[in-house]
C-alpha cells in the first residue's frame, strides 16, 4: 500500500495557505497562494494593531488583494480560505521607513523658514531626488519582493514526508521497546 | 489551484470547541493505547504512516479544486480504537512538518478522524470478516466511504460550532470529497480483499480485542 501510494506523491502535495503583504506607495498589496499556486477568490481582512477591521476584501485571479490603508499603521493581514484554511501577516509600519523618511525630510525642510529660506532650492531637490529615486528603488525591489514572498512560502516535500514516516517509525520502535520490557518484567515476576 | 482539506488550521476554531475536542481526543487515544497490544503497534505505526502520507495525494475534485485522500475508513476498520493514537500522530506530523492543520486543534482534527473510523471498525467491521466474499466487499467499500463522509460531517461541525454556517462549510467538504469517498471505498475493498486472502487475523483483531474485554 505505502509504495502504491509512495508512486502517486509527485502529483502535487501541499496546500498550505500563505499570505504575504508589502507597502506599495499609498498602497498595501497582498498576495495570497495556495501550495504553489495563487489563492483566487480568498478572503482578506486587515486588521490594526488594535484589533479593529481596517477593510476586507477578496482575491483576484492571481492572488492578489490591494487597499489603501490611509494612515501607515502596523497591520495584521488575515487570509481565510474556507474550510479551515488560514493564515495571518504582520505588516509592520516600520517596514516602510525608508520609503516614507526621504518624503518627510523634504517636507519638515521645506517648511522649516530658516531653511527654506536660506537654501529653498535644496530642499526641493532633496524632495524630488527623494521621490526619483523611490521609485527607483521600487521599480529594482519588486521582483526581489515577489522572489523572497514565493522563498518564505516553503513547501512540504519529499523530504518532509520521508521524515515523517521516519519518525512514525521511532515512535513505533519506543512503543514496543517499553511495552516488551513491560512484559518481560511481568513474565519475570 | 483550490485545495480543499479537512484539517483545521490554527486559530480558526472557539476555545470551547478546541477544549471539547481535546478532551475526547485523550479519552480516546487513552482507550486505543489500552486495547493496542504489542503485536499490534507496528499495524497501528504502518497505518499511522500511511494516512501521514496519504494527505499529500490529490485526486481531483472538478475544475482547479483537489482533495486528498483520508484513509481513515481502512485504518478504522483495521484498528478500531487503536485509530486514535494512530492519527495522533499522524496528525501531530503532518501539523509540525506539512503545516497541514494545526497544533492547537490537533484534539479536534483527531476526533474528526478517528471518531468515524472507530465507528466503522464497530459497523462494518463482522460484515468485513463474514465469510461470504460479496458481504465483505460491501462492507469494505461502505467502510472506506463513511469514512470519510463522517470526517467532512464531523469537521463541518467544528466548524459551525465557531464561526462558518453549517450548510455551507457541509455542502462545501461534501461536495469535493464525493470522488474521495468512492476512491476509498474502492481502496478499502482492494485491501480487505487482500488481507482476507493473505493476513485474515489482522482483520479480525478489533473484534477479537472488544470481545476479550467485554
Amino acid at each position: 500500500l505505502l509504495i502504491a501510494l509512495a508512486a502517486w506523491v509527485p502529483v502535487a502535495w501541499a496546500h498550505r495557505v500563505n499570505v504575504w503583504a508589502a507597502f506599495a506607495g499609498d498602497e498595501v498589496v497582498c498576495r495570497a497562494t495556495v501550495g504553489r499556486g495563487p489563492a483566487k477568490d480568498c478572503l482578506v481582512r486587515a486588521y490594526l494593531s488594535d484589533g479593529r477591521l481596517l477593510t476586507e476584501g477578496r482575491t483576484d485571479d492571481a492572488g492578489r488583494f490591494s487597499f489603501k490603508p490611509g494612515a501607515k499603521a502596523d497591520l495584521r493581514i488575515v487570509l481565510e480560505a474556507g474550510e479551515g484554511h488560514r493564515d495571518e501577516f504582520m505588516l509592520a509600519a516600520d517596514r516602510t521607513a525608508g520609503e516614507a523618511a526621504p518624503a518627510q525630510a523634504g517636507d519638515t525642510a521645506a517648511s522649516t523658514p530658516s531653511d527654506a529660506v536660506a537654501t529653498p532650492d535644496e530642499a526641493r531637490l532633496r524632495q524630488v531626488v527623494g521621490e526619483v529615486v523611490d521609485r527607483k528603488l521600487r521599480e529594482r525591489l519588486d521582483p526581489l519582493i515577489d522572489r523572497l514572498a514565493s522563498a518564505s512560502n516553503r513547501e512540504a516535500g519529499l523530504t518532509e514526508i520521508l521524515g515523517g514516516i521516519g519518525y512514525i517509525l521511532g515512535i513505533m520502535g519506543v512503543a514496543m521497546y517499553f511495552r516488551a520490557r513491560h512484559r518481560g518484567t511481568q513474565g519475570g515476576a | 489551484m483550490r485545495v480543499a482539506a479537512m484539517h483545521i488550521s490554527d486559530g480558526v476554531l472557539s476555545t470551547p470547541v478546541l477544549l471539547g475536542g481535546g478532551a475526547v481526543a485523550v479519552a480516546g487515544v487513552a482507550l486505543g493505547l489500552r486495547r493496542m497490544d504489542y503485536d499490534r503497534i507496528p499495524q497501528v505505526a504502518l497505518l499511522s504512516a500511511a494516512f501521514f502520507a496519504a494527505s499529500t495525494l490529490h485526486v481531483p475534485a472538478g475544475p482547479g479544486v483537489s482533495a486528498h485522500l483520508v484513509l481513515n475508513g481502512v485504518t478504522g476498520v483495521i484498528l478500531g480504537w487503536a485509530a486514535f493514537p494512530a492519527f495522533l500522530v499522524a496528525l501531530a506530523l503532518q501539523a509540525v512538518l506539512l503545516q497541514h492543520g494545526g497544533l492547537t486543534t490537533l484534539g479536534v482534527n483527531v476526533v474528526n478522524m478517528a471518531a468515524p473510523a472507530a465507528l466503522c471498525c464497530w459497523l462494518f467491521n463482522r460484515l468485513v470478516c463474514s465469510p461470504r466474499s460479496g458481504l465483505a466487499t460491501v462492507g469494505a467499500f461502505l467502510a472506506g466511504a463513511l469514512g470519510v463522509a463522517g470526517a467532512a460531517a464531523l469537521t463541518a461541525a467544528s466548524l459551525a460550532l465557531s464561526a462558518e454556517s453549517f450548510r455551507r462549510a457541509a455542502l462545501a467538504l461534501f461536495a469535493l470529497h464525493a470522488p474521495v469517498m468512492v476512491i476509498e471505498g474502492c481502496v478499502t475493498v482492494a485491501l480487505v480483499a487482500f488481507l482476507r486472502k493473505t493476513r485474515p487475523v489482522l482483520l479480525h483483531g478489533p473484534r477479537i480485542e472488544d470481545r476479550s474485554l467485554a
